[in-house]
């Protein structure tokens, strides 16, 4: 039975959603505190089986979950969600996870306002500040949360802070940024700080604050408070936020893990003001596992290649003084669902080529060049400029740090040389008389050599005579 | 557009049977200052927006009002009343909220005076909408106010530099850059001055003179030669030593050293062997001439 084309292309884009893939692994370790029942978020965990990861469960005191063994990584993955757990197993320890962090482990943390003050002294390697419970520490959003509920948040990913100078946003998909609110019951909120490496995904919405769930005693108001800053308040008070260390490794904090249970999966919710939404959790969670877990905004160089632009366009080991040069940098990114590299699907405008002897001499903006790209199965980039008149060991350098995607570093190295000596222009108009000179000598010693070989008889007669 | 959807909710807040929500009343928002030329005083009324303000040197903002409950008019103390800054330019990282103090009344009141900003005020834009946040987690819930004031702009003398965002250019090269960067270009050394061609020819006139006065004076001079006694072996050496010259002017303009050895050795020792024997032929000739 043959079917028609645009059912079996909605069959294979059903299949490529089922079969996504991470580009590191999809061997996940799934760490659940006491108090967590693994049974409320059971959507959530066949939403990742579905995409092709094995989950294994394991409890944070089990000696049992190492994270490396013989040197090797055991998992691709850690989804931690134990919050308010005050000791771990040395194999779960905070020491251990960043050891296995470092060495490649992505990391997804789900927490609650029952933050333990060990997990919020570990978030801190993180730059991502959180109150104290004492205080209270509930994310409260009046303005934007469901109906008589003020401690379940509503959230538009709409309003998300992240990325307004990248072409698209690495985390959120397109279709989750234009659907309907996440919510965030019992969310814990924090202040991330400023490292480059981290960056927030959502904020709290506009007027909420950070306090105790109920009564006046923990609230931000009171009587005899005044004109003191709120920090945690608004937008800046994070309720998602990701880091990336410079070795590509993903860690994301999620304020709160209810966020990610059945009860507001893809569930029909009410706001204050009595507007039904259906959640986007469901369509949340997916696109944060897939950033964390390196399906999307994976980049990776394929080729870098210089060559000389005088004399024919000859890939050359090295260059002379004032030589036009090129170069071509290639890049894809992975698709999870085809488990390859594609070209860029939304290309950068703003690579930069630096050419570099411990500072660099030359940094010209890469252009995209379209018709290699489609050639090639990648997305080119070129640049051409004239090399430095100092001569010494360069360096072509291409580096992409931006939030969200893969950083990018490619190093390539080159010599510039002064020219030979048979490289010199070989005759200079200031020359003339030395030319007129030395072309005076050579014809005077032929005409000298003619007027002496053809001295005549006739002397020497007249000599006799 | 947010100012104008809050604005429209207002007068439902102030009605006398409005529904539970919180609310304000005796709201005031006043301008002083030491030489009292921009003292002004604004009551609340969310029928008559304020005008937009500015904030000078030496100035204080006061701003009181007590939260009620909008249905029964009682004093309420809210869990939250908070004054956000909101930075006009939607740059939310540069965003400030303070908190309003409230007495048990419900009396609350806030100033601002500019002598002693607050830090977060400082390294701001100095432009921001000012919106009045308050809230209440009490039960019977009650609905919470968003209160926007006025756009209010701090004169640039209160301000300093704004602090770095974290995804601003590294404040010392060779760390990672998080945005583009300033273009390079290296600056070239200016090309050798070379000397005109002008010049140069009169230095080629100059150098081939002695070919005019030889020329000029060739006739006096006449030299004796006889080209007809030139014998074969005299005319080969001849040719030979042209030919030698010949190749050196080509090794000159385009020849390696490793091309025109070859060639030279072979012809010099071709002119050596003509040579010695047009030579000989010569003696012979002047020996029987003798």
């Amino acid at each position: 039975m043959r079917l028609p084309i645009p059912t079996l292309a909605l069959i294979a884009s059903i299949l490529s959603v089922v079969t996504a893939k991470s580009s590191t692994g999809d061997r996940v370790l799934v760490v659940l505190e006491s108090g967590i029942e693994k049974g409320d978020y059971s959507k959530f965990w066949k939403s990742l089986e579905a995409r092709g990861y094995s989950l294994t469960f394991k409890s944070p005191k089990d000696d049992t979950a190492e994270l490396i063994k013989y040197g090797e990584r055991k998992y691709d993955h850690l989804i931690m969600y134990a919050p308010g757990q005050k000791t771990f197993s040395p194999a779960l320890s905070p020491q251990s996870i960043l050891h296995a962090q470092l060495d490649g482990l992505n990391t997804l943390y789900l927490l609650s306002p029952s933050l333990s003050p060990l997990n919020r002294d570990t978030f801190r390697e993180y730059d991502l500040e959180f109150t104290d419970s004492s205080a209270g520490n509930t994310l409260i959003s009046p303005f934007s949360s469901l109906a008589s509920d003020p401690s379940s948040p509503l959230i538009f990913p709409a309003h998300s802070p992240l990325l307004s100078s990248s072409p698209a946003n690495p985390v959120l998909s397109p279709s989750t940024l234009s659907g309907g609110p996440i919510v965030f019951p019992e969310a814990i909120s924090h202040f991330a700080g400023e490292t480059p490496y981290g960056f927030p995904i959502l904020g709290a919405p506009r007027g909420s604050y950070v306090g105790g769930s109920g009564g006046n005693s923990n609230s931000t108001a009171g009587e005899g408070r005044k004109g003191g800053e709120v920090v945690l308040a608004g937008k800046m008070a994070g309720v998602v936020s990701a880091f990336q260390t410079r070795d590509n490794v993903r860690i994301g904090f999620v304020g709160s893990g209810k966020a990610l249970s059945d009860k507001v999966w893809e569930a029909s919710v009410e706001d204050q003001e009595g507007v039904t939404h259906r959640t986007a959790n469901a369509a949340f969670a997916q696109d944060l596992t897939s950033w964390v877990f390196q399906e999307t905004g994976v980049l990776r160089v394929e080729c870098a290649t210089h060559w000389s632009k005088t004399g024919g366009e000859v890939e050359k080991a090295e260059y002379r003084k004032n030589e036009e040069v090129a170069y071509s940098v290639s890049i894809t990114q992975y698709s999870p669902s085809s488990g390859t590299y594609i070209p860029l699907v939304t290309p950068p405008s703003d690579l930069q080529l630096e050419f570099t002897m411990l500072d660099p001499f030359v940094r010209t903006p890469l252009i995209l060049n379209s018709t290699a790209s489609s050639a090639q199965g990648s997305t080119t980039y070129s640049a051409s400029f004239r090399a430095p008149d100092r001569h010494g060991v360069f360096k072509f350098v291409v580096e992409y740090w931006r939030p969200g995607y893969t950083y990018l570093r490619s190093s390539t190295t080159t010599a510039v040389v002064p020219l030979r000596h048979d490289e010199h222009k070989r005759f200079i108009t200031g020359a003339y008389p030395f030319y007129g000179a030395t072309v005076s000598v050579s014809v005077a010693f032929v005409l000298f050599c003619g007027m002496w070989l053809g001295m005549g008889e006739e002397r020497g007669r007249k000599k006799a005579e | 557009m947010r100012l104008s959807a809050a604005l429209a909710f207002l007068p439902l807040l102030f009605a006398r049977e409005a529904p539970a929500s919180l609310g304000i009343k005796q709201g005031k928002l006043s301008l002083s200052s030491p030489d009292g030329l921009s003292d002004a005083s604004y009551t609340l009324d969310p029928l008559q927006p304020l005008p937009p303000l500015t904030l000078a040197e030496q100035t204080t903002l006061k701003l009181s009002f007590t939260v009620i409950d909008a249905s029964t008019g009682a004093g309420v103390i809210p869990d939250q009343a908070h004054l956000l800054f909101e930075d006009t330019t939607g740059d939310e990282s540069r965003d400030v909220t303070v908190s309003v103090g409230v007495k048990s009344s419900g009396r609350a009141s806030f100033t601002l005076n500019t002598a002693k900003l607050p830090a977060a005020l400082i390294h701001t834009r100095g432009t921001s909408n000012l919106t009045l946040f308050l809230s209440s987690l009490a039960s019977p819930p009650l609905r919470p106010l968003a209160y926007p004031l006025t756009a209010l702009t701090l004169s640039p003398s209160l301000l300093k530099p704004l602090n770095r965002r974290r995804h601003d250019l590294p404040p010392r090269a060779g760390e990672p850059a998080f945005a583009p960067q300033e273009e390079l270009a290296h600056t070239f050394k200016k090309e050798e001055k070379s000397v005109g061609v002008i010049i140069s020819l009169l230095g080629l006139g100059i150098t081939l003179t002695p070919w005019v006065v030889l020329l000029g004076l060739i006739s006096s001079i006449r030299p004796q030669t006889n080209p007809s006694a030139l014998s074969s072996t005299s005319s080969l050496f001849f040719i030979s030593l042209i030919a030698l010259e010949i190749l050196i002017g080509v090794y000159w303009v385009g020849l390696k050293l490793y091309q025109l050895l070859p060639a030279f050795i072979g012809l010099a020792g071709v002119s050596a062997y003509l040579g010695k024997v047009a030579m000989s032929g010569l003696r012979e000739k002047r020996l029987k001439g003798q």
